[in-house]
């Protein structure tokens, strides 16, 4: 029997505890890379990405009959366990940690002297300060930008995964979303910086 | 909307379904207006176009295959642990039921057992015991069974104590000494010839019974000719095997032949 993408996670969550080898792999196939990528997006460590995933399912292995559905999806249910992971191994293992000030860079006027830095931040280089902005932000509203903008969740279910109300998720999300422009300004001040230095000239963030 | 409302809901502009339509003119209108609320605007639009590349570029990422084997050597090893936790789970439950119901198989069977006088005659008459009144009053031989009563040997007693009462029957150990009013009512059973004294008793039952002293003969006694046709009350006990091993009689004239065959227990028992 094949387990097509419309069987539901519901179903699936079902199967693997009934022994179901079958659903279990659709299932860590089916949410693999989506926490996979959360982990290493919170962490900015593959290898410990990888070790936050085997645990989110060796532990779905031992509290899959915990999950109520009346709570919300299998989605938040898996995001949880993987935040409760990424946030103890962040909370032990982050080489980010001594990176994150929350009041860096704080403040739209000054930002606006800088208008042409986000013109840049299409191109690969960019997207790696981007990346390592997010890092830097502290855990709190690191996860906000990472569920609310990099997975698309609704506040709503960020609220789930969390565990709090979504009116902390909306203010942490603009809180980590003003942080990151101030850093983003910061990174392109310093780059154009020493674009200006370059006796050639070069591509330098404008 | 001033700027300090803007940049409130800046973040929330091109979101969908977070303001409603009146929210999301009155912001573009004011970015049209306000040189540095529109310079934010379009920085927050960029900020957004970076994170969507940011998730593109990462989109693809995924864990190595080694997790997905581990986890699956790791399921594989869980899943017969669960299997035959469950499979224990339920043979307990069967026995468990079992038990109950064996239980109260025999709870009901000892209660109705005492009163059957059916049960009593097929026992009786495999020991040659009289038959009781119900199946056999017309034979002048016949027996009649006055009162069955459940006890064990040593805990019989004398017929005042009353036939009435049903006493459980109790397993005596062999070492265990038995008291010196059991030791009196043994005294006044005479085992029946053919019994097996080796095999234990066990929760035997005392059957009083009314029968002709001709019928002594057929538990093995010396019959008297003149009195053959006496009735005689005795007491007998039956083991858990159901054979009759001794009698006592409660009534009518003992043979002489008999009283000497009285049992004797020695004090050292």
């Amino acid at each position: 029997m094949g387990l097509e993408r419309q069987t539901s996670d519901g179903d699936l969550l079902r199967g693997m505890i009934a022994g179901d080898e079958q659903a279990f792999t659709e299932l860590y196939r089916r949410w693999q890379g989506p926490l996979y990528r959360f982990a290493l997006q919170m962490t900015g460590n593959a290898g410990l990405a990888e070790e936050i995933v085997q645990e989110v399912f060796m532990t779905l292995m031992r509290t899959a009959r915990n999950y109520d559905a009346a709570r919300g999806p299998v989605r938040g249910f898996l995001y949880g366990i993987c935040r409760n992971h990424v946030m103890r191994s962040v909370a032990t293992e982050s080489p980010y940690l001594g990176l994150s000030d929350p009041e860096d860079g704080h403040g739209f006027a000054e930002l606006a002297t800088s208008s042409n830095l986000l013109a840049d931040l299409a191109a690969a280089q960019t997207v790696r300060q981007v990346r390592r902005a997010i890092l830097s932000l502290p855990a709190t509203y690191r996860e906000a930008v990472v569920l609310c903008d990099l997975h698309e969740l609704t506040y709503e279910d960020a609220a789930g995964v969390l565990k709090c109300p979504v009116g902390t998720v909306r203010s942490r999300l603009h809180r980590a979303r003003d942080l990151l422009l101030g850093k983003l300004r910061n990174l392109a001040v310093q780059s154009t910086g020493v674009a200006a230095a370059a006796p050639h000239g070069s591509e330098g963030l404008r | 909307m001033n700027c300090t409302s803007f940049r409130e809901a800046v973040h929330e502009i091109d979101r969908d379904g977070l303001l409603d339509a009146a929210a999301y003119d009155s912001a573009v209108a004011h970015a049209q207006t306000c040189t540095r609320c529109a310079r934010l605007l379009y920085q927050v639009r960029r900020l957004d176009a970076s994170l969507k590349s940011v998730s593109r570029a990462d989109e693809r990422r995924e864990t190595p295959y080694r997790v997905q084997a581990e986890l699956l050597r790791a399921f594989r090893a869980q899943r017969p642990l669960r299997m035959d936790s469950g499979r224990t789970r339920r043979w307990l439950s069967a026995a468990a039921a079992f038990l109950i119901l064996a239980g109260g198989a025999l709870l009901v069977w000892r209660h109705i057992r005492p009163s059957s006088p059916a049960t009593k005659a097929a026992q009786a008459s495999a020991v040659g015991r009289p038959v009781p009144a119900a199946t056999a009053a017309n034979s002048p031989a016949a027996g009649e069974v006055v009162q069955p009563e459940s006890v064990s040997p040593a805990a019989a007693r004398s017929p005042a104590s009353g036939p009435q009462a049903r006493v459980t029957a109790r397993r005596m150990p062999q070492t265990v000494k038995p008291a010196a009013s059991d030791l009196e009512d043994l005294a006044n059973f005479i085992p029946l010839p053919y019994a097996d004294d080796d095999s234990p008793v066990g929760a035997a039952e005392l059957v009083r019974v009314r029968l002709p002293e001709s019928a002594l003969g057929l538990l093995g006694f010396p019959v008297r000719y003149e009195s053959a046709d006496q009735a005689i009350t005795a007491d007998i006990v039956i083991g858990e095997d159901g054979v009759a091993r001794a009698i006592r009689f409660v009534s009518g004239p003992v043979p002489s032949e008999l009283a000497e065959l009285r049992t004797s227990i020695p004090e050292d028992q």
